[in-house]
């Protein structure tokens, strides 16, 4: 018997190493809901922590990716609503790494981002964990239905709606700038 | 990835996320990221916070049993504070521990003297009673009066008058028991007046 326990704990300890593979998309997911790369990091490193505390509810290996994704996803939903009320910093703010573009290509890109950001930031919930599992997380449909517990064709729908809302933001936002 | 149909105007979009996730993933390589992971694990400990998730679930569940059974107990012992003597009725002793009861004297009464003596208080159920003793008398009597004589069933014993009144006079004993616990607590006494007569 002990035995046996000794060698869950172990299958356990296995079934997490490989969930540390998955840390890139993890954090590319917290990178679409954080305003900024140091928040997503910190939101992946929170992620990662709960699943570890959480780690002796996985049910199946294989089922063990779509569920830290989940965790990730909802750690991200509970940080925005817990800290609804302080302003992000922005990108500059933040502290960008330097890259070999010129100031002003820079700054235009960083704009552009941000008004991306800002669109993402304003989609209804629904809407925008689907735009953040694709388009961030790159996750397949079926990877999406799975984390969100919905249908494929909801899945679809969502991300059309969200993709049309998001560009229309956008381009408000780039009007109201330039008027 | 799928292939799929996204709205014209949107790679420019894509082109602007796909931008911020490359250079994000390229600050996060450099990081280290599995080894502030596992600092922070270690500093968890292994298995031991989620024992303390429990403890902390349980207390509150435990400290409040705890109270209401500390608190059934003092209730219980302020109640009764002395054992019964053994083999006596729990009542008995407390009335006989009770200054001014006269005792069970039953058997020098006669039921005239106990209608007399009675307590005004209690008038209701014992005027309840002797109607009952006087129904139960009357229907024994026709009973016995259409029962065959050689049936051969055995027939019912009949209560001496003494016996009845040992009856009576314990229910009176019982209700004098609430009686004068009365002053401490009147729900207790509405309540086994109650439940007196719910029996009777």
């Amino acid at each position: 018997m002990g035995v046996m326990v000794a060698e869950q704990g172990a299958d356990r300890k296995d079934i997490f190493g490989d969930l540390l593979t998955h840390r890139e998309q993890v954090f590319r997911i917290c990178l679409g809901f954080a305003k900024n790369p140091q928040d997503a990091e910190e939101l992946a490193q929170e992620a990662y922590l709960k699943a570890y505390k959480h780690r002796d509810s996985i049910k199946a290996p294989f089922s063990a990716k779509g569920w830290l994704l989940r965790i990730a996803r909802n750690t991200c939903l509970d940080h925005q609503k817990k800290f609804l009320h302080i302003r992000p910093l922005s990108l500059e703010e933040a502290g960008e790494p330097a890259d070999d573009c010129d100031i002003e290509t820079r700054r235009a890109r960083n704009e552009k981002l941000e008004m991306v950001k800002d669109a993402v930031e304003q989609l209804p919930r629904k809407l925008k964990e689907a735009f953040v599992l694709r388009e961030y997380g790159e996750l397949t449909y079926e990877e999406m239905s799975a984390a969100l517990g919905t249908s494929l064709g909801t899945i679809m729908s969502r991300l059309n709606r969200a993709r049309r809302a998001v560009m229309n933001l956008v381009k408000e936002a780039s009007d109201g700038k330039r008027a | 990835m799928e292939k799929e149909h996204k709205p014209d105007g949107f790679g420019e979009i894509e082109e602007t996320i796909r931008g911020e996730k490359d250079r994000a993933l390229e600050t996060f390589r450099k990081g280290n990221f599995s080894a502030r992971l596992e600092a922070k694990i270690r500093q968890i400990g292994e298995g031991g916070a989620p024992r303390i998730v429990w403890f902390r679930k349980l207390a509150p569940s435990l400290l409040g049993a705890f109270f209401l059974l500390a608190a059934g107990v003092l209730v219980i012992n302020r109640i009764f504070d002395k054992p019964p003597a053994k083999g006596g009725n729990i009542f008995e002793v407390y009335l006989r521990q009770v200054s001014g009861f006269q005792g069970f004297a039953y058997d020098k009464m006669t039921p005239g003297m106990i209608l007399e003596n009675r307590d005004t208080s209690l008038a209701p159920l014992s005027d309840k009673m002797i109607q009952l003793f006087e129904q139960a008398r009357k229907e024994q009597r026709s009973a016995s009066d259409l029962r065959p004589s050689d049936s051969g069933t055995k027939p019912t014993p009949r209560l001496t008058l003494k016996e009845r009144m040992e009856i009576l006079f314990r229910e009176q004993a019982i209700h004098r028991f609430f009686n004068l616990y009365h002053e401490k607590n009147k729900e207790v006494w509405k309540w086994s007046v109650n439940f007196s007569l719910y029996l009777v």
